[in-house]
């Protein structure tokens, strides 16, 4: 997400979808910036896409590690 | 005790405000936005929560839009100072708290032009006044929703609309008007909104808010620690982040998300039924005591619920002292950092006594007050004081 306010939000958003997800730092291999970032089971990633785009919320990146 | 300064800052607070900010420092102490582990994201959780209350308290849809400040005055800077450029020109008008124009006068210092729209003796401003002092480079419009001398709501929606047609953007002062009198920033065309989070909206000192229209973008006031983006060396374009470097007020947050939901459940519209109510039965007394002059208009209806009164032949301050120490009840005297909206009413530089009931003053104080005063009239003879300053 691009910030932290917006990470928090696409937390609340998929939380309540039922999206089984954690707030983490943003690996270092992604980014050194210090932000946060969405985790979750690669499985569940197209229906955390759809939840966020659905509220105008759009990732800055989507990575697989 | 009765409490009648709401104007400077609203007592007593909600019991779910006390509660949010005593269990954010007991059990959610770390730093939002700064580190990953479940104290600092249970902080960055109710920094959220709030921010959404807030933008869905005044109909804001982006909640990114929604900036924590200090406090209105911070607001009013970040608002003033992050838009204007030397060459720019403003209207604004006499009845201003210093939160607006000292910024202003520091950027005449910096080469932008300030028009002051003369308003009318009871505070009121008449819109035409403000189109006929608008010029081409006109930036910006910077009006008090209502004065916090008077009380004397002004028409914010349509100030808006005449900003709007002539390119320039508003911005309001709703320090006296937020939690108090319904504002729908998006439905009203209001470009930028400063208030504070600890009057109105019942949240503790040190907080405040600035909603930002889309399209408008400002000069940050501070630089520095945005959490996120730590390998830029500049400050980052993001909204909120970009204008709240440095660790937020968490637990006053958390108060101040509190005191926004008590509202939502009550409803703003309540809350200005009993203020008016208040301020009704306030005027009605007040209108029996041939002693006491009020300012301002005398329509509850025009008025968001702050009455300046002053009693022929006695200072402010003497009333002010005498309704502290001697009947319990509290209120600010003096020229309450407004000291245009005094020469307006015709009252600088003495000032006046300012009755400011909030949410949780009832009918029975209004009567005790207007009671008291009446108590200080019939004594005024009987003052003999020495005073050293």
């Amino acid at each position: 997400m691009s910030a932290t306010h917006q990470t928090m939000q696409a937390e609340k958003l998929l939380q309540a979808a039922g999206v089984t997800i954690k707030v983490v730092m943003k690996p270092r291999q992604i980014r050194s910036d210090c932000s946060l970032a969405i985790r979750l089971d690669p499985a569940e990633l197209a229906r955390a896409l759809a939840v966020l785009e659905e509220k105008g919320l759009r990732p800055r990146g989507v990575h697989h590690l | 005790m009765v409490y009648f300064d709401n104007a400077a800052t609203s007592f007593p607070k909600p019991r779910e405000v006390i509660d949010a900010v005593t269990a954010t420092l007991r059990d959610k102490g770390g730093n939002p936005g700064r580190g990953g582990h479940q104290l600092a994201l249970a902080a960055n959780r109710i920094v959220c929560d709030a921010r959404e209350a807030v933008a869905e308290f005044f109909g804001i849809k982006d909640s990114s839009r929604v900036i924590f400040t200090s406090s209105a005055t911070e607001s009013l800077n970040l608002a003033i100072k992050g838009l204007l450029r030397p060459g720019d020109h403003v209207v604004t008008t006499s009845m201003e708290h210093n939160a607006v124009v000292r910024p202003l006068k520091a950027m005449e210092e910096r080469g932008v032009s300030v028009t002051c729209v003369q308003a009318a003796p009871d505070g009121g401003v008449d819109p035409a006044r403000i189109e006929a002092a608008m010029r081409p480079n006109t930036k910006l419009v910077v009006t008090t929703h209502a004065s916090n001398v008077t009380g004397t709501l002004l028409p914010i929606a349509d100030i808006a609309a005449i900003a709007r047609r002539h390119g320039a953007r508003h911005l309001v002062d709703a320090a006296q008007t937020a939690g108090i009198v319904p504002i729908d920033v998006e439905g009203m065309g209001i470009d930028l909104l400063a208030c504070p989070g600890h009057k109105g909206l019942l949240g503790p000192q040190g907080t405040g808010v600035l909603c930002i229209a889309e399209g408008i973008s400002l000069e940050p006031l501070k630089h520095g620690g945005t959490g996120g983006y730590s390998e830029m060396e500049v400050q980052p374009d993001v909204l909120p982040e970009r204008y709240e470097s440095g660790t937020l007020n968490t637990p006053g947050i958390a108060g101040l998300g509190a005191g926004v939901r008590y509202l939502l459940g009550v409803g703003v519209d309540r809350v200005r039924g009993h203020e008016q109510a208040l301020v009704g039965r306030l005027l009605d007394g007040l209108r029996r005591i041939p002693a006491v002059r009020v300012y301002g208009p005398h329509d509850p209806e025009r008025s968001a619920g702050v009455v300046s009164i002053n009693i022929t032949g006695m200072d402010p301050a003497e009333v002010g002292a005498l309704l502290d120490e001697e009947h319990g009840i509290l209120v600010r005297t003096g020229l309450h950092c407004a000291p245009l909206a005094h020469r307006t009413i015709g009252t600088f530089p003495t000032g006046t006594v300012r009755l400011a009931p909030g949410y949780f003053n009832t009918a029975a104080e209004v009567d005790q007050v207007v009671e008291s005063l009446g108590a200080i009239v019939k004594g005024r003879n009987a003052c003999n004081h020495a005073v050293i300053s």
